[in-house]
C-alpha cells in the first residue's frame, strides 16, 4: 500500500470528504423549523393561562404527532445519507483500474464491529419500567397512614406512566428497527462497492490486454 | 421557497457610546443587503452621541428614551419601526457582511417569528463564542447549546420548559409577531429581556429558529451597568431580573412554586458566593463587596414584588407615549400607523467605503476607485501568539491590505474556536480534530496537513456565507489552502516559499510522509488559480523541484514588504563625521546554512585592516540541530572564542533577543551582514534597510533580488570568507558609501518594499483573479 500511494489517491479522498460535507442542511433545517413550530403551538395550547389542562389522551396524541414528525426527519436524513453513498459509489467508479489502495486498506465491516444485534433487539424489547420510591414517613401516629396514602397516589401515577412507557417502548422499537435496517443496508452496499471495484479492475485489465494485443499486431 | 426582499428596521439602543456607535454605523455602510432603515434610540446621554448622529443626517432616525432601560428603549424603536422585520444589534458590535441578507432569507419562511445568529466576542485577549444556538428556560437558565437540538442534548436544568433563544445583540423578529405579544417587558432594564421575549413568543405558538450563520462580532464596551474586563458592575440588576423572570415564567412552564423559590435562592446565593470569591482574590474592595451584597437584597426584593405583581396582572400592555403621557395601543394600530416606506440607510457610495476596525473605529484614509475587497488569508501560525516567518508575513499583508481599505479575514490554528480582531484583520481561530483522513494516520505530517486544511476549508465556506469573502490566499508552506483549492469554491492564490521537497532534499528525508507532502504541494500549485512567488529564485526552485509548468500568465512576482519605521527612528551618522568605531551586525540563527562559519572566518581579515570595527552576533545557537555540536563538541560562540581568543573583545554574542532589542540593534549598527548560503527572500535585509543601514548578503537564492548591488549593499560569493571579508572592508573603509547605501536602502523600503506596496501588488492580483472567476462563472451559467 505504501508504495502505491500517490497524490491522485489523496486527491480522491479529499474529493470524497468534500462530497460528504456537501450534504445540504437546508431541508433538514426546514424540517427542524416545522417541528419547533408545532411544538411551540402545542405549548401555547397546553400552557395558555386561564385554560384548563387538555386531557391526557389529547396530550399523548400530540406527542405521537411530534414523534411522527421526528421520524419523517429521520427518514429524510436517511435519504440524504443514501444519496451520499450513491455519490460515493459514483466516485469509486471514476477510479483507475487498480482498486483504491485506501479503500482496500479499510477493514471490511465486520459483524463483530457492530454492537451485537441480539443484544440491541433485547434492549429494544425491554419494557420501560419505573420502580416506586417512597421515603418512609417518620411522623409518629399518622406516619403509617401517610405512608399508605403516598403508596396509593404513587401507584396511580405509576400506572399511567407505565402505560406511557409501553407506548414509548413501541416507538423506540421502530427507531431501533430502522437503525438495524440501515446498518444491514450499509453492509450490503459496501459489499456491492467492493464487487464493483473488482469487476472494474478486471475489465480494465482486459482492456489493457486488448490494447497491448492490438499494438503488437 | 422564493426569496422575498423584506424591509428591515435596524434598531440600536445606546447610551454614552458615541465612538462604538459610529463604528457600527460605518460598518453598516458595507452590508450586502440594502433594504433597511436605521433607528437609534438614545438614552439619557452625556457624551457627543447626538452630535455624531447629526453627521448622518436623515439616514438615521434618532429617538429618545427617557430612562436607562434597555427594554423600554427596544420598545420605542419597535413602535417607530417601519420595516417588516425588526433587527436588534448592540452599539458595541458589528455584523458580518451578509448579516441582513441571511436574516432576510430566513424570514422567507412565513411562520418564522424570530431568528438570530452566532455572536463572537472579538477582543484580542479573550476571543470566545459568546452565543451560539442558545436556549432559555422558564427559570431564567440560559444555556448555549452549541449543537443542534436534533443531537438530543437536553440541558440539565431545573426547568421543564426550554425554548430557543437569541442574544440581544443579534436578534431579529417579524414586527407583527413582536407587537402581538406586546413587545419587550420593560421591567428588564438590562438583562433577560431577550430570553423573556423568546419564551413569550414560543408560548404564543410562534416559531423561533436561531441559526449558526448571520454572525455578529461583539467588542463589549463599558456601560453604566458594568466595567468591561473587570468584576465591577451592577450585578444585582441581574438578580432582580432573574427573580422576576422565574416568578413570571417558571409556573407557566409547569414548574412548581418550590422550584421557583429554589431557583431564586440559588441565584442569590450564587451571586453572594461570587462576590466572596472576588473579595478573596482582591478583585473588589471591602466597600465594594459590602455595597454589592446589600444591593443583592434589594434586587431580590424588587424582583419578588414585581414578579408577584405581574402574576396578578397577567397582561403585557403595549404602551406608546404622547407628550410623555403613556397611551395603550393595539398592535393593529401600530402596524397601520407604520405603513410609510423606510428611509434607506445606505447611499450610492456606501459600497466604496473602506473597512472599519471594530475595536477602535479607525478606517484608513483612502479614496477607493473600486469597492474594497473581502479577502481571506491563511496562516497556521499567526501573531500575537505565534510569531514565525509565514505568520509574520501574513500579518504584514493583513496590515497593508487594511490600510488600503480592504476587509481581511485570517484563518489560523488554535485549540479553541474564536474570532478576534488584530492588526487590521479578523483572525478566525480554527481548532483541528484529527478525525478525517484516518487512513493517512501512518503519515503524521500528511495526516495533520489534510485535517487542518479541511478545517480551514470548512471555515472558508462559513466566511463565504457570512462575510462574503471573494478570494483566498494560502502559503505553500503547511498547505493551509489545499482542500480549498481542490474544492474550487473560491479563487485561491498560493504564495510560494521554499518547497517542502527542497527542504526534504536538503535534510535527506526519504520517507513516504515527506514524499507525499511534496506531491501534495505540487498538487496545490497545480490547482491554485494564481501563484505569487516572492522572488524569481523561489519560482525557479519550485519549478525545478516539482517539474511543474508555470507559464507567465499563471504567476505574479510579489516581493515581501515591511512596515517602514518612522523617520525619527532612523539614525544615520553625519556624512562627513563618521563614528570612531563601526558596528557590524549579524542577525539569524547560528547555523551553517546561515553562513555563520564564513563570517567567523572573515572577522579576523576585517579586523586586521579595520581594527576599530566591532561585531554583534544576534540569534540563537542552533549547533545542536545542525549537527555542529556533535561534530566539533562545542557550540558556535565557544568555537569562535576558542579559535580566535584574541578577537573575543571585538565580537559580542547576544543569543536570542526580544523584538524590541532586535530593533534597537538594527537601529544602532553601521553595517548589516547575513552571509546565508540560501534564502528564498531574506526579510532580515529589509529590516536593516528600514533603519537606513547598508547590507551585505550572498549571491544565492532570492538575495540578489532584494539587495540592489552597489546601490543598497554588496553581494559576496556564498561560502567564500575572503569574498565576504572584502565586501565588508569595501564598505567599512568608505564611510560615504556606508552612508549613501543606507539611505538608498531606506528609499527602497518606502517605494518598493513597504507592506502597503506589497499589499497593493497582492490586491491587484486578487482583483484580476476575482474578475476571471466571475467571467468563468458567467460562462458556466450561460452554458
Amino acid at each position: 500500500m505504501t508504495q502505491s500511494l500517490s497524490a491522485a489517491d489523496i486527491l480522491r479522498d479529499i474529493e470524497f470528504e468534500l462530497v460528504q460535507g456537501a450534504l445540504t442542511r437546508d431541508d433538514l433545517g426546514q424540517g427542524i423549523q416545522a417541528v419547533r413550530l408545532y411544538q411551540n403551538r402545542l405549548r401555547h395550547k397546553v400552557f395558555q393561562s386561564g385554560r384548563e389542562m387538555p386531557p391526557l389522551r389529547e396530550l399523548i396524541a400530540r406527542q405521537f404527532q411530534l414523534n411522527d414528525m421526528l421520524i419523517t426527519l429521520l427518514q429524510e436524513t436517511a435519504a440524504a445519507m443514501q444519496e451520499t453513498q450513491l455519490r460515493q459509489k459514483r466516485l469509486a467508479q471514476w477510479q483507475p483500474a487498480s482498486a483504491h489502495p485506501l479503500t482496500a486498506a479499510i477493514p471490511f465491516p465486520n459483524e463483530d464491529n457492530w454492537r451485537d444485534e441480539a443484544e440491541l433487539q433485547a434492549a429494544l424489547n425491554e419494557p420501560l419500567t419505573i420502580k416506586m420510591e417512597i421515603r418512609p414517613g417518620r411522623l409518629p401516629l399518622i406516619g403509617t397512614w401517610i405512608q399508605r396514602l403516598k403508596h396509593e397516589v404513587h401507584s396511580l401515577v405509576l400506572f399511567y406512566l407505565r402505560k406511557l412507557g409501553d407506548k414509548q417502548a413501541a416507538i423506540n422499537q421502530i427507531y431501533g428497527q430502522w437503525a438495524l435496517y440501515f446498518h444491514t443496508l450499509h453492509q450490503q452496499q459496501q459489499r456491492e462497492i467492493h464487487q464493483l471495484q473488482a469487476q472494474l479492475a478486471e475489465l480494465q485489465a482486459q482492456l489493457n490486454q486488448q490494447k497491448s494485443n492490438s499494438e503488437q499486431r | 421557497m422564493s426569496i422575498v426582499e423584506h424591509t428591515f428596521s435596524l434598531i440600536i439602543n445606546t447610551i454614552d457610546r458615541a465612538a462604538s456607535l459610529r463604528t457600527l454605523l460605518n460598518a453598516l455602510e458595507q452590508q450586502s443587503y440594502p433594504h433597511f432603515e436605521v433607528i437609534v434610540v438614545v438614552g439619557p446621554t452625556h457624551d457627543d452621541t447626538l452630535e455624531m448622529l447629526a453627521e448622518f443626517g436623515p439616514r438615521v432616525r434618532v429617538l429618545h428614551c427617557p430612562s436607562a432601560n434597555l427594554s423600554q428603549s427596544r420598545n420605542i424603536g419597535l413602535r417607530a419601526a417601519r420595516g417588516e422585520i425588526v433587527a436588534y444589534i448592540d452599539d458595541d458590535a458589528i455584523p458580518c457582511y451578509h448579516w441582513l441578507a441571511q436574516l432576510n432569507q430566513l424570514f422567507a419562511n412565513p411562520h418564522l417569528a424570530g431568528t438570530g445568529g452566532k455572536v463572537y466576542r472579538i477582543n484580542a485577549e479573550t476571543p470566545l463564542i459568546q452565543h451560539h444556538l442558545g436556549i432559555a428556560s422558564g427559570l431564567a437558565e440560559q444555556l448555549d447549546a452549541r449543537a443542534s437540538w436534533l443531537d438530543g442534548i437536553v440541558p440539565n436544568g431545573l426547568s421543564y420548559q426550554w425554548v430557543a433563544r437569541m442574544m440581544g445583540t443579534n436578534m431579529a423578529y417579524r414586527r407583527r409577531d413582536l407587537l402581538e405579544v406586546g413587545g419587550f417587558d420593560e421591567f428588564y432594564q438590562w438583562v433577560y429581556d431577550d430570553s423573556d421575549i423568546a419564551l413569550r413568543l414560543a408560548n404564543a405558538g410562534k416559531l423561533l429558529h436561531p441559526v449558526r450563520e448571520a454572525v455578529v462580532y461583539h467588542a463589549p464596551a463599558s456601560s453604566r451597568n458594568r466595567q468591561v474586563n473587570t468584576a465591577v458592575g451592577n450585578w444585582w440588576i441581574q438578580t432582580k431580573a432573574a427573580v422576576y423572570f422565574s416568578i413570571k415564567n417558571g409556573p407557566l412552564g409547569g414548574n412548581s412554586w418550590r422550584d421557583v423559590a429554589l431557583r431564586c435562592l440559588h441565584l442569590w446565593h450564587g451571586h453572594l458566593l461570587w462576590y466572596g470569591h472576588l473579595r478573596r482574590n482582591k478583585k473588589i474592595g471591602i466597600w465594594q463587596y459590602s455595597k454589592m451584597s446589600l444591593q443583592e437584597i434589594g434586587g431580590v426584593w424588587s424582583g419578588l414584588i414585581q414578579g408577584l405583581r405581574y402574576k396578578s396582572q397577567q397582561k403585557q400592555p403595549l404602551v406608546t407615549y404622547d407628550n410623555g403621557h403613556p397611551l395603550i395601543v393595539t398592535p393593529e394600530q401600530l402596524m397601520n400607523n407604520s405603513n410609510e416606506p423606510i428611509q434607506p440607510f445606505q447611499q450610492a457610495d456606501s459600497a466604496m467605503r473602506p473597512a472599519v476596525d471594530p475595536l477602535n473605529g479607525r478606517s484608513p484614509l483612502v479614496t477607493l476607485p473600486e469597492p474594497p475587497l473581502r479577502i481571506c488569508l491563511m496562516s497556521m501560525a499567526y501573531p500575537p501568539h505565534q510569531y514565525e516567518g509565514v505568520g509574520r508575513l501574513t500579518n504584514l499583508m493583513a496590515k497593508g491590505l487594511f490600510e488600503l481599505g480592504h476587509t481581511v479575514h485570517v484563518i489560523t490554528r488554535s485549540k479553541q474556536e474564536g474570532v478576534s480582531f488584530y492588526d487590521g484583520a479578523f483572525v478566525h481561530q480554527v481548532p483541528v480534530r484529527q478525525e478525517r483522513y484516518i487512513a493517512y494516520r501512518p503519515y503524521p505530517r500528511l495526516h495533520s496537513v489534510l485535517n487542518y486544511s479541511h478545517a480551514v476549508y470548512e471555515r472558508v465556506k462559513q466566511l463565504i456565507l457570512n462575510d462574503g469573502i471573494q478570494v483566498a490566499d494560502t502559503p505553500l508552506w503547511q498547505m493551509d489552502g489545499l482542500v480549498t483549492a481542490v474544492s474550487n469554491t473560491i479563487p485561491t492564490l498560493v504564495r510560494l516559499v521554499t518547497a517542502a521537497k527542497q527542504i526534504a532534499d536538503l535534510q535527506v528525508e526519504q520517507d513516504t510522509d515527506a514524499r507525499l507532502l511534496g506531491e501534495m504541494e505540487r498538487t496545490l500549485i497545480e490547482r491554485a488559480h494564481h501563484i505569487a512567488p516572492n522572488t524569481r529564485a523561489t519560482l525557479e526552485n519550485v519549478r525545478q523541484a516539482y517539474q511543474v509548468e508555470l507559464p507567465d500568465g499563471r504567476f505574479t512576482l510579489i516581493p515581501y514588504g515591511i512596515v517602514p519605521v518612522p523617520e525619527e527612528a532612523i539614525r544615520p551618522f553625519a556624512r562627513h563625521n563618521p563614528p570612531q568605531t563601526f558596528t557590524v551586525l549579524y542577525v539569524g540563527r547560528l547555523e551553517k546554512r546561515k553562513g555563520i562559519l564564513d563570517l567567523f572566518a572573515a572577522i579576523p581579515r576585517v579586523l586586521q585592516k579595520v581594527p576599530h570595527a566591532r561585531f554583534i552576533i544576534v540569534g540563537a545557537d542552533n549547533s545542536e540541530q545542525d549537527g555542529f555540536l556533535r561534530q566539533k563538541g562545542v557550540r558556535y560562540p565557544q568555537y569562535f572564542q576558542q579559535k580566535y581568543p584574541q578577537l573575543t573583545p571585538y565580537v559580542q554574542f547576544t543569543g536570542a533577543v526580544s523584538e524590541e532589542e532586535l530593533q534597537a540593534y538594527y537601529q544602532s549598527c553601521d553595517l548589516f551582514v547575513a552571509p546565508s548560503l540560501y534564502e528564498s527572500f531574506g526579510l532580515i535585509y529589509l529590516e536593516a534597510m528600514n533603519y537606513a543601514k547598508p547590507v551585505i548578503g550572498c549571491r544565492a537564492g532570492g538575495i540578489p533580488e532584494v539587495i540592489d548591488e552597489g546601490v543598497t549593499g554588496l553581494l559576496a560569493e556564498p561560502g567564500t570568507p575572503a569574498s565576504l571579508a572584502e565586501s565588508i572592508l569595501t564598505l567599512l573603509q568608505s564611510p560615504v558609501k556606508l552612508y549613501e547605501m543606507g539611505l538608498a536602502g531606506r528609499e527602497q523600503i518606502i517605494h518598493r518594499f513597504s507592506h502597503v506596496q506589497m499589499a497593493r501588488n497582492f490586491a491587484a492580483v486578487y482583483r484580476r483573479m476575482i474578475a476571471a472567476w466571475e467571467r468563468e462563472s458567467e460562462a458556466q451559467h450561460g452554458l
